[in-house]
C-alpha cells in the first residue's frame, strides 16, 4: 500500500516454523487473544499471500500488536473449516478473553468475540490486497484492546473497487487450494519459531 | 420467571447438584439470580462431567459450560461459586450448607452467581 | 573537619542528612534517612525517632556514633492549623412522607398511586366485601416470603382489587414483581417498613434501568399525581429535591405532613485587622468570606458569634490549638482563615430508607502562631539522649531554599512551595534580599475533611487514604481498570471481596473502598477538594511573597517536602503555573532525593555559609 509497508516487510522475518502441539484447549486467562489460522496457512501451503507478504511477517506483526498491549497472544490451527468467520468464532470461544483473531492464506483476517453470531465479527477486512504489515500489528492492537474491554475505534481500511476484478481469480485459487486442507479434526495448538 | 428456554447456548448461570440433592436447591439459587435479572439454568449431573462428590471440580465443570462463564454447583453439604477463568481447585466461594438456612445460602450463592456476571460487589456477608 | 548531621521533624517524617565539612569548604554529602516522625512534632516523643534515624544513617555513612560533633535541628513552621465543618442548610421531615434510596433491583417499572394498604388486609380474598375497593399501594414486611406474597397480590387482582404498586422491606423486589400477571413498580430494601403510615395516599415511582425517577423528583410532578395547590406544592420541594437522581422513590402524602428545608442559624465570623474589623455571616458563602477577609487583612484574630455554630467551630478550633501549644486560650491568635464550600450528604431526619439529601456547608481552616519554645526543649532533651551538641539551625523557609537550590537546572531569584497537614508554606529568595515567607491555613487536612464530608464517609482515615492514593476498579478476578483507564491483568485471582469494587491503590496493595459512589465522583471529589484548598491556597502564597504581590515576577518555583510526593499535585501546579511563564516543577534535592530532605540539606549548608562569614 505505502513505501513504508514494503520497507517494513523487507525488514521482516520471511520464514517460521510450526508445531503442532496436542489438541487446543479452552484457555483459562482473561488476558489472552487466541490467534487462529486456517487450513493452509504457513508450512502447509504457500507459506505467504495474494500479495506476497510471508505468512511468518504477518503473524509476528499480529503478535507484536498484542504483546505491545500487553495481553498474551496464544496459536492455534482450525482444521475444520476454511471459512473465515467460523474459524474465527470456534477460535474466540476457545480464548481465556472471548476474542480472537482468524487469518487465511490469502491475508483476509477478522477480530471475532465469543458470543457473536458468526457472520458478524467486531471486525472484518475481507480485501487482503489492501492489508500492509501496519494493518495487521493494527489488528493485534485492537483485538487485544477489545480483549481489555475497550472500545478501540475500528482498523482504518481502504477500498479499492479495483482491487476485486484484478484479485478475484487469484482469491478463488487460494480459496479453493485452503479448502483442501480442510479437514474433521479438533483446532490444534500450534507453537511458532519465527526465522529471520 | 424461572427461565423455561433451556437451549444450551442461551447464556445463563449454570446449576449442577449432585445425584443426591433436592432440585429444590437449584430453585432457591435461581430466586436469588433472579433478584439481579439473570437467568439459571440447571444441568443433567453428567453433562457437566465433574466428579459429583467434590463440590468445587464440580462447580467448575459446570461455569466452563456457561457462556457466562459462572456456575453454582451442590453436593451434600457444600455450595460452590465458581468462575472459568479460575484456577479448578479453588471456587469463588464455598459454603457450607446447614439444615435450616439451606435456603438462605444457596439465594446468597444465586445472587453472587449473578453478581459475578453484572460485575457488582459481591455479598460475602450474612445479610441477605 | 568534622561530621555534622541535620534534623528535620516534619508533621509525618523526620528527615536526616549527614555531611563532612571542612574549614572554609563546602560540604560533602555523606548520607540521608528518613522514618515516621513518632508522636506530635515538637513533643519530647520525637526524640527516639530522631535517634533512630540517626544511627541508621550514620551506619550509611560508615561514622562511628561518638565522631559526629553537631546536629542542626530545624526551627518548625510557627504555625499549626485546623479544620473544622459545619451544615448551612438541613432538610427535616417532621411527619414519615417519603421514602427514596437506590436499592440495587427494584421491581418492575411506572408509577403507581393508592392508599397504602398492608398485604395481610388482602388474604381474606375469598369475601369481597372486606376488600379494598380503591387503588391501593400494598406494604410487604420480610415476614412475607416473596412467593406467597405474590401469591396473594396475584389473588386480590384476580378479584378486582387495584394494586397499583408496592413496597417491600426485603431484597425481593423483581422477584415479586416478575410473579404478578401485571407489571407494577416495586420499591424494596425499605429497612424501617413499619414507619409506613397506612391508609395514606402514596405514589410509588421506579424508573428503567439507568434512568432516575421523573414524576417524584419534579414538584409539579407530585402536585400532579397527589392534585396539590400551589401553596402545598411550594412544600415538597424538599422532597423532590431528596429524590433527584434515583432510581426509584415513595411519596407518601399524610395530613400533618410538613418537610422542611430550613436554615440553621449559622452565625457570623468577626474578622479583626490591624486596622479594621469586619463581620460576615457563615451563610454568605466562601467567596463572600474570603473577600472580607482581605479586606481587614493583615489579621490579628478572630471571633465566631458566640451560641451560634460558627462560634463553636472557632471556639473548638482555639481550644485544641492552646492544648498543643500549651498557651492561655487568649494568647492564642488566629492568623488566617481559609473557607470552602462543599455539598455534603446528610441523612434526612425523620426518613424510613436512610435517605440522603445533598446539604450545603462551609469549611474553615484556620491558623494560629506557634513559638520557638517547643523545639528548643527537644533540643536539649536531644542533647543529652546522644550526648552531642543540638543547635537550632535556621528558620525553616530559609533552610528549605538553601535545600532545594541543590536541584539541577534551578537557579534564584526561586520561591518554593511546601505544606504539610495544616498550613501551605511558601518562601522567595532573591540575591542580596532577604527571605520572604508566608503561610497559610489550609492544606492537607481540609482536604480530607471534604473528601470525608463530600464522599459521607464515616472515617477521617479512609477520606486520608483516597487523598493520597490513585484509584481503580476490580472489573473482574483477574483485572482491575486503573483511573487513568489503563488495564492490568493478574495472573492469580483477585480476593473475592474486592469484585466489582472500587479500589486504592496502595503500593501493590488493593484497598476496597466501603461505599457505593463510582470511580469517577470519588476522583473528581479528590481533584476538586485538592484544587480548592491546596491550589487555591498555593497560588494565594506566591502572590503575597512575589515582588509587588505578581507572580509574573517569579522565575523558578520548586516544590518540596510532602507536596512534592502527592501522586498528583505537582502536575496540577505545573499546570497552573505554566499560565505565569514560570519553571515550576518539584525539586530535586541534592540530583537524586527528589523533594525530600530539603530542610536537612539546607540546615547544613546554612550552617556552613554561617562559619564561612564568621571566618
Amino acid at each position: 500500500m505505502s513505501d513504508e509497508g514494503t520497507n517494513q516487510q523487507q525488514q521482516a522475518v520471511e520464514e517460521m516454523e510450526l508445531e503442532e502441539v496436542g489438541e487446543a484447549e479452552l484457555g483459562d486467562s482473561s488476558d489472552e487473544v487466541v490467534i487462529a489460522v486456517a487450513p493452509a496457512f504457513g508450512d502447509q501451503g504457500k507459506k505467504q499471500t495474494m500479495l506476497g507478504i510471508p505468512h511468518a511477517a504477518i503473524l509476528r506483526e499480529i503478535f507484536a500488536g498484542i504483546e505491545e498491549e500487553e495481553l498474551k497472544p496464544r496459536l492455534i490451527r482450525v482444521w475444520r473449516s476454511a471459512d473465515l468467520a467460523f474459524i474465527g468464532l470456534d477460535a474466540a470461544k476457545l480464548s481465556g478473553s472471548g476474542i480472537a483473531i482468524s487469518i487465511q492464506s490469502r491475508g483476509t483476517t477478522l477480530i471475532h468475540q465469543r458470543d457473536l453470531l458468526p457472520l458478524t465479527p467486531l471486525e472484518l477486512f475481507p480485501q487482503a490486497p489492501n492489508l500492509d504489515l501496519s494493518a495487521y500489528r493494527h489488528i493485534g492492537k485492537n483485538a487485544a484492546q477489545y480483549a481489555k474491554g475497550d472500545s478501540p475505534s475500528p482498523v482504518p481500511q481502504t477500498n479499492d473497487p479495483m482491487s476485486r476484478p484484478m484479485w478475484q481469480a487469484i482469491a478463488a485459487v487460494f480459496h479453493i487450494r485452503e479448502a483442501e486442507f480442510v479437514k474433521q479434526e479438533k483446532p490444534v495448538e500450534l507453537k511458532v519459531n519465527f526465522e529471520k | 420467571m424461572t427461565q423455561e428456554d433451556e437451549s444450551p447456548e442461551r447464556p445463563a448461570i449454570h446449576v449442577s447438584l449432585a445425584p443426591e440433592v433436592d432440585e429444590h436447591f437449584f430453585e432457591w439459587i435461581s430466586f436469588g439470580a433472579e433478584e439481579e435479572g439473570i437467568p439459571c439454568r440447571l444441568e443433567d449431573a453428567d453433562e457437566s462431567g465433574g466428579e459429583a462428590d467434590d463440590v468445587a471440580a464440580l462447580a467448575y465443570a459446570t461455569a466452563k459450560n456457561s457462556r457466562f462463564g459462572v456456575g453454582v454447583s451442590v453436593t451434600s453439604g457444600k455450595v460452590a461459586v465458581h468462575e472459568r477463568h479460575m484456577p479448578a481447585a479453588q471456587p469463588v466461594i464455598v459454603t457450607e450448607v446447614e439444615e435450616d438456612y439451606a435456603r438462605q445460602v444457596c439465594r446468597m450463592a444465586g445472587s453472587n452467581a449473578a453478581r459475578l456476571v453484572i460485575g457488582t460487589p459481591l455479598r460475602l456477608d450474612d445479610k441477605l | 573537619m568534622s561530621i555534622i548531621a541535620g534534623v528535620d521533624i516534619g508533621n509525618s517524617t523526620t528527615e536526616v542528612a549527614i555531611a563532612r565539612i571542612e574549614d572554609g569548604g563546602s560540604p560533602e554529602f555523606l548520607s540521608s534517612g528518613s522514618t515516621m516522625t513518632t508522636g506530635i512534632k515538637g513533643t519530647a516523643e520525637n526524640i527516639s525517632g530522631i535517634v533512630q534515624v540517626l544511627k541508621e544513617s550514620m551506619e550509611a555513612a560508615s561514622i562511628n556514633m561518638e565522631d559526629l560533633e553537631l546536629v542542626l535541628l530545624n526551627e518548625a513552621t510557627p504555625v499549626i492549623g485546623d479544620v473544622a465543618m459545619e451544615t448551612v442548610t438541613e432538610t427535616v421531615v417532621t411527619e414519615s412522607s417519603m421514602v427514596g434510596h437506590n436499592p440495587g433491583s427494584p421491581g418492575g417499572e411506572g408509577i403507581g398511586v393508592g392508599q397504602t394498604t398492608h398485604i395481610r388486609d388482602l388474604e381474606d380474598s375469598d369475601s369481597d366485601d372486606s376488600l379494598p375497593d380503591e387503588p391501593i399501594i400494598v406494604i410487604v414486611p420480610q415476614d412475607y416470603d416473596f412467593e406467597v406474597a405474590a401469591d396473594i397480590i396475584t389473588r386480590a387482582l384476580e378479584a378486582g382489587v387495584e394494586v397499583k404498586a408496592g413496597i417491600v422491606q426485603g431484597d425481593d423486589g423483581v422477584l415479586i414483581a416478575n410473579r404478578l400477571p401485571e407489571a407494577l413498580p416495586f420499591v424494596d430494601e425499605v429497612a424501617h417498613i413499619e414507619k409506613v403510615p397506612l391508609d395514606m395516599l402514596a405514589a410509588v415511582e421506579v424508573a428503567p434501568q439507568g434512568r432516575a425517577v421523573q414524576q417524584l423528583s419534579n414538584p409539579y410532578g407530585i402536585a400532579t399525581l397527589f392534585s396539590l395547590s400551589s401553596e402545598e406544592t411550594g412544600h415538597v420541594i424538599p422532597i423532590a429535591k431528596a429524590l433527584i437522581g434515583l432510581r426509584s422513590a415513595v411519596v407518601i402524602r399524610t395530613p400533618e405532613s410538613d418537610v422542611e428545608s430550613k436554615q440553621i442559624p449559622a452565625g457570623s465570623i468577626t474578622f479583626m485587622g490591624e486596622n479594621q474589623n469586619l463581620d460576615i455571616e457563615l451563610e454568605a458563602g466562601a467567596d463572600a468570606i474570603m473577600d472580607t477577609l482581605a479586606k481587614v487583612e493583615p489579621l490579628s484574630d478572630v471571633q465566631g458569634e458566640s451560641g451560634t455554630n460558627v462560634g463553636g467551630m472557632i471556639e473548638r478550633v482555639r481550644q485544641t490549638m492552646a492544648d498543643v501549644t500549651e498557651k492561655s486560650l487568649e494568647d492564642v491568635k488566629i492568623r488566617d482563615v481559609l473557607a470552602v464550600d462543599c455539598q455534603v450528604p446528610q441523612q434526612v431526619e425523620g426518613g424510613i430508607a436512610d435517605e440522603f439529601s445533598t446539604e450545603t456547608a462551609t469549611g474553615l481552616a484556620v491558623m494560629v502562631d506557634t513559638d520557638r519554645l517547643l523545639m528548643e526543649r527537644v533540643a536539649e532533651s536531644l542533647s543529652e539522649k546522644i550526648d552531642t551538641p543540638v543547635e537550632l539551625g535556621g528558620a525553616e523557609a530559609n533552610t528549605a531554599i538553601l535545600g532545594a537550590l541543590t536541584t539541577p537546572g534551578i537557579d534564584v531569584p526561586v520561591a518554593i512551595i511546601d505544606g504539610g497537614a495544616g498550613s501551605v508554606d511558601a518562601a522567595q529568595f532573591q540575591k542580596g534580599k532577604p527571605v520572604e515567607h508566608v503561610h497559610l491555613a489550609g492544606a492537607g487536612n481540609m482536604v480530607t475533611l471534604l473528601i470525608q464530608n463530600e464522599l459521607g464517609l464515616e472515617r477521617f482515615e479512609v477520606a486520608e487514604q483516597i487523598k493520597i492514593n490513585p484509584l481503580a476498579k476490580v472489573e473482574s478476578l483477574f483485572h482491575i481498570r486503573h483511573e487513568d483507564n489503563s488495564v492490568q491483568f493478574f495472573d492469580d485471582p483477585l480476593d473475592s471481596g474486592l469484585f466489582g469494587r472500587v479500589v486504592l491503590v496502595k503500593d501493590d496493595e488493593f484497598i476496597p473502598i466501603e461505599s457505593d459512589h463510582t470511580l469517577d465522583r470519588i476522583r473528581t471529589v479528590r481533584q476538586e477538594a485538592k484544587r480548592r484548598v491546596l491550589l487555591r491556597n498555593s497560588i494565594r502564597a506566591l502572590e503575597r511573597i512575589s515582588p509587588s504581590n505578581n507572580i509574573r515576577f517569579l522565575n523558578f518555583v520548586a516544590i518540596v517536602g510532602r507536596f512534592g510526593l502527592d501522586f498528583e499535585l505537582p502536575q496540577m501546579l505545573t499546570n497552573e503555573l505554566i499560565s505565569f511563564d514560570i519553571v515550576a516543577g518539584v525539586a530535586n534535592v541534592r540530583e537524586g532525593l527528589g523533594p525530600t530532605n530539603a530542610v536537612a540539606t539546607g540546615l547544613i549548608i546554612n550552617y556552613c555559609q554561617q562559619q564561612d562569614e564568621a571566618a
